[in-house]
């Protein structure tokens, strides 16, 4: 066990114990690789684990804990997602208790049929803005085992991403995986009146991605589980990251950095959609 | 048994592939998949497997099933012909045909799109000399050497490989290349068996089912393990998008021009909205029924009502789950 996996287990048991949290949502091993992991009895902090494999955001999973005081494993990006949540109101800060652990970047999955020789990060950590979460209460430091970092590979530019989209199979695994999903009524999945249709057209696909790409622009924090959840290995994240880039450089909105400013395309009641957009350039 | 050197499989292959009727494993974008090549070179032999089942060549993920003009009312669409040879599917793949052939092409209720595709494509097997981390094919015995569902099962051996004619089909195409063909020889059927009893010690899972024990586990399943689960499932379709057994589907009419069309494609039971009803009622409204639900039809339901497990132990969802929910963990528990 490193030392940071068992700085880990020996809080969340604390924050169990001492009532502070009901759950704590972390990783854990599973026969091949990690999973998440709801500890709620202090006894199960012993199947926490931290390492390269920890891919999932469990952001995603906060909003199914409103309104109970929970515990959440984040890292740099899972962080940004929780700050992303807040702005939009989505769960309350009160309410969760961050342990934010250092990260040194994850590990590119290694999925079925193609086994590869060597582990190597993603390419979006490679990219990755901050190791640590933005908003934290407690942190893990990383037992200072931190890997080189390449410099960031080029832009989606060279991509065929007609073909990369069409490789689609509609699992809904980016949309699902995705901590800032949370539509009830996605307008690509099941939606009246039908945007696309729900059974899986070619024709649509271009359609499919860049709504949700649109839907992600200046909200995506990158965090990469959709495109390592993604069965077919298309890069969303890069497609994302394009869009992000756009954004810092027109609205200087990088999302979940911090709780300030607000998100340039969210306006408040009595205010007109946009004011801080416009006023900002 | 018969054998064919690589050589003369190379032969045959490219034959199939100038006639626009090869369909072979290629490596594109980083995996394994099956494609229909026009050129042999490009098959990859030495390949794992392919990430998406060969089921999308036999259930489409979207499939026309009538339209319907206001004038001339339904008018059905001839299915375009298909003919081809599925060539380098691995057993557990092949098995899986066989176990969809006893669900759909069961009298009174034939899937007729099915048996068409069916009737159109020839089966060719290819063995797993490595099988893969995740595989468990050994557990339902539909691999690693020889499935039950494939016209012709070939087993690389050294240069040459060594082919088991399984069906009147198989055997056609055998006979339309005959001169190719050697047949087997003593030394070469003792190898094949060797090679058998390798590969089936060497499968690195070690699950044991009992038939009788796993169709109590609609009963017997145990909750907390289901609710575990649960709370860790997104409800992608994942798992059963990439099954090569998975056969659910559902239809959507499209408007089209001055007519409707009616299409299929593939349906998952993990969706809350697969049995939401219209009145809002919803049979499997959690998130853990339906996990029970997907585990006790593959393990259960169809073993009761087929004859045949649901699961051929390819792995694929082990895998490719983005949060780890493990069938195998099922089969060691109430296996």
């Amino acid at each position: 066990m490193s030392k940071p996996e068992e700085e880990l287990r020996t809080l969340a048991k604390s924050l169990l114990e001492k009532g502070v949290v009901e759950t704590v949502i972390g990783y854990e091993a599973s026969e091949s690789s990690v999973r998440p992991c709801f500890a709620s009895n202090p006894s199960e902090t012993e199947r926490l684990v931290w390492n390269r494999e920890c891919r999932l955001n469990l952001a995603r999973y906060l909003r199914g804990f409103k309104n109970k005081r929970v515990g959440i494993v984040a890292k740099g990006c899972d962080g940004r997602a929780i700050v992303e949540l807040i702005k939009e109101n989505q769960v309350d800060r009160k309410d969760i208790v961050v342990i934010a652990v250092e990260c040194s970047g994850v590990y590119k999955p290694v999925k079925y049929g193609y086994p590869s020789p060597e582990r190597r990060l993603t390419e979006y950590c490679e990219r990755c803005l901050t190791r640590v979460s933005p908003i934290k209460d407690y942190l893990v430091k990383s037992d200072g085992n931190v890997s080189e970092r390449n410099p960031p590979g080029g832009d989606g530019g060279h991509l065929d991403w007609m073909s990369l989209f069409k490789k689609c199979l509609r699992c809904m695994a980016c949309v699902k995986s995705c901590p800032l999903c949370y539509c009830t009524e996605c307008s690509i999945e099941g939606f009246k009146p039908a945007l696309i249709h729900r059974i899986n057209a070619p024709e649509e696909l271009l359609t499919f991605h860049l709504v949700r790409a649109l839907h992600m622009a200046g909200r995506c924090v990158e965090c990469g589980a959709c495109e390592s959840s993604c069965p077919v290995e298309i890069p969303l994240t890069t497609l994302y990251h394009e869009l992000n880039e756009w954004f810092r450089e027109n609205y200087d909105y990088v999302p979940g950095m911090s709780l300030e400013p607000p998100p340039p395309l969210v306006f408040k009641e009595g205010e007109k959609l946009g004011e801080y957009a416009f006023n900002k350039k | 048994m018969l054998s064919i050197k690589s050589e003369n499989l190379r032969i045959i292959l490219e034959d199939l592939a100038s006639k626009n009727a090869l369909i072979a494993p290629v490596e594109r974008n980083g995996y394994f998949e099956f494609s229909r090549l026009r050129k042999a070179e490009e098959i990859r032999l030495d390949y794992t497997n392919a990430r998406i089942p060969p089921k999308r060549f036999f259930l489409p993920e979207r499939q026309l099933v009538f339209k319907y003009d206001p004038k001339k009312g339904v008018t059905e669409e001839p299915e375009d012909d298909f003919k081809a040879v599925l060539f380098g599917v691995r057993p557990c793949d092949a098995s899986a045909l066989s176990v969809l052939d006893s669900i759909l092409l069961k009298p009174p209720y034939r899937d007729p799109f099915y048996e068409n595709r069916r009737k159109s494509i020839i089966v060719i097997s290819l063995s797993c000399t490595k099988p893969l981390e995740e595989c468990f094919c050994n557990v339902f015995e539909t691999g690693p050497v020889r499935g039950f569902g494939e016209d012709l099962t070939l087993t690389p051996m050294d240069k040459i490989f060594a082919v088991e004619v399984r069906t009147p089909r198989g055997l056609a195409l055998v006979e339309e290349f005959r001169k190719l063909f050697a047949e087997a020889d003593g030394r070469l059927l003792e190898e094949h068996e060797n090679l058998t009893r390798r590969l089936v010690g060497e499968m690195n899972n070690k699950i044991r089912v009992d038939k009788e024990k796993l169709v109590r586990l609609e009963k017997e399943a145990d909750e907390a393990f289901f609710q575990g689960n649960a709370q860790r499932c997104i409800e992608c379709s994942i798992c059963s998008f990439t099954c090569p057994l998975c056969y659910c589907f559902e239809s959507e009419d499209c408007l089209e021009k001055n007519s409707y069309a009616r299409f299929r494609g593939w349906d998952t039971c993990i969706s809350p909205s697969f049995t939401r009803m219209a009145s809002g009622l919803d049979p499997r409204a959690s998130k853990a029924d339906r996990l029970l639900h997907r585990f006790c039809h593959k393990l259960s339901r169809i073993p009761l009502a087929f004859n045949a497990y649901g699961c051929i132990g390819c792995g694929r969802c082990v895998s490719l789950c983005p949060v780890g929910i493990d069938i195998r963990e099922v089969l060691r528990k109430w296996g």
